[in-house]
């Protein structure tokens, strides 16, 4: 048998027929290969051992790659629930407002619903505005309190919001308080 | 200036997915890894009582079964959906894992294992043969090792090749990868002569 008539019947038995037309058009290459029908067969022998060992190694890396995405989604989330050191002081400094003092919910409570009703010490004649920030100090919504008498309510759009801590800026016309709560609603995405 | 818009895909179609294995093997292979993982991890814990690094293993070895068989064109002919076909792949894999490691009484009742197998034959895995060329092949320093493992075995396009190094043209690609088999084929025929 010719050699090109081996390298033919090799192509076909290793299934070496993909891309041929670029392996026909690649008449520089082919010919060392159809040269030596023996160099041929242990030539595709090699690239397909080769081949395997490059795949697992690619395999690994995904792997790998999965497990530190994974680690890193924990440790962003980890970090969404820091304190802020400044925030901090200012909250103790808020809380001597005589105006807004909110009764329920305390500090530190965790935002379950849509909809959050807070109640106050005394009745607030005023509007009631408010904002929230994350603990990286980003406006994250803003708001204006649905009052009746000494208690309110205020919405935050859960879905679109990490879980982490945030801090509910509380405003009259005159006097501002500062909350700090928690949301806790969804597990990071893996 | 060479602009690629890549389109993410959550979920391919069979046909899609085969197109794909063609046109670009690593992405596909990408594709499947992170896409099947899950299920598959699940299924072959459940069913073979394996802890999670142990079905990593029989994963990895099923993607590498289930791309030989696409290579062979085995997945052509297929009657089941290409899913399926890796299920089954997984399935010969497991049973070679733990019969390796000698692991008994841990395979759950085949009634339900049943309905992942097609009506295929399992993958055939060849045997090792010593290889003089391998040698060289994996010695070889890159581009050179990372042209010709992804010409003839990713069967990537001469075009995908350019792209993925950067490149300027099919030519300088095709130029460069003909050095490399003449290099490869140099060394090889050099050492053959010292060992006759």
């Amino acid at each position: 048998m010719s050699e090109k008539k081996k390298f033919h019947s090799l192509t076909k038995k290793f299934g070496f027929e993909s891309k041929s037309n670029e392996l026909e058009s690649d008449d520089e290459s082919k010919q060392l290969l159809e040269e030596d029908a023996n160099y041929f067969q242990h030539f595709i022998g090699a690239v397909d051992e080769i081949g395997d060992l490059d795949l697992r190694a690619k395999m690994k890396n995904w792997e790998k790659a999965r497990s530190t995405e994974i680690k890193s989604t924990l440790e962003e989330e980890e970090d969404s629930f820091q304190e802020n050191m400044l925030y901090r002081e200012i909250m103790s400094a808020s809380e001597r407002s005589k105006a807004i003092k909110v009764k329920t919910p305390k500090r530190q409570f965790e935002w379950k619903n849509e909809i959050q009703t807070f109640t106050f010490h005394k009745k607030i004649k005023e509007v009631l505005k408010f904002e929230v920030e994350d603990n990286c100090r980003k406006s994250v919504a803003t708001g204006v309190f649905e009052m009746n008498e000494k208690s309110g309510k205020a919405e935050l759009p859960l879905k679109v919001l990490k879980n982490g801590r945030y801090y509910l800026k509380i405003f009259s016309t005159t006097e501002f308080l500062l909350l700090d709560f928690y949301i806790k609603n969804t597990k990071p995405s893996i | 200036m060479n602009i690629n818009f890549k389109l993410i895909i959550s979920n391919y179609t069979d046909d899609a997915l085969l197109e794909l294995l063609k046109d670009n093997a690593n992405e596909a292979l990408q594709h499947i890894y992170t896409n099947w993982r899950e299920g598959f991890l699940h299924w072959v814990q459940n069913g073979y009582g394996c802890n999670e690094t142990e079905a990593v293993d029989i994963f990895q070895e099923s993607v590498l079964g289930f791309y030989k068989s696409f290579k062979k064109g085995k997945l052509e002919d297929i009657n089941s959906s290409l899913k399926t076909y890796f299920y089954s792949i997984g399935k010969y894999q497991a049973l070679n894992y733990f019969n390796k490691y000698k692991k008994k009484n841990s395979i759950k009742s085949s009634e339900e294992m049943a309905k992942w197998l097609p009506d295929e034959e399992p993958v055939e895995f060849e045997t090792e043969e010593e290889n003089p060329v391998k040698k060289f092949l994996d010695k070889m320093q890159d581009p050179c090792k990372t042209i010709l493992i992804s010409f003839y075995y990713y069967e990537m396009s001469m075009a995908n090749i350019a792209d993925q190094l950067n490149y300027k043209s099919i030519d300088v690609v095709k130029a460069q990868k003909y050095r490399c088999m003449q290099r490869l084929k140099k060394v090889v025929q050099k050492e053959m002569k010292k060992k006759a």
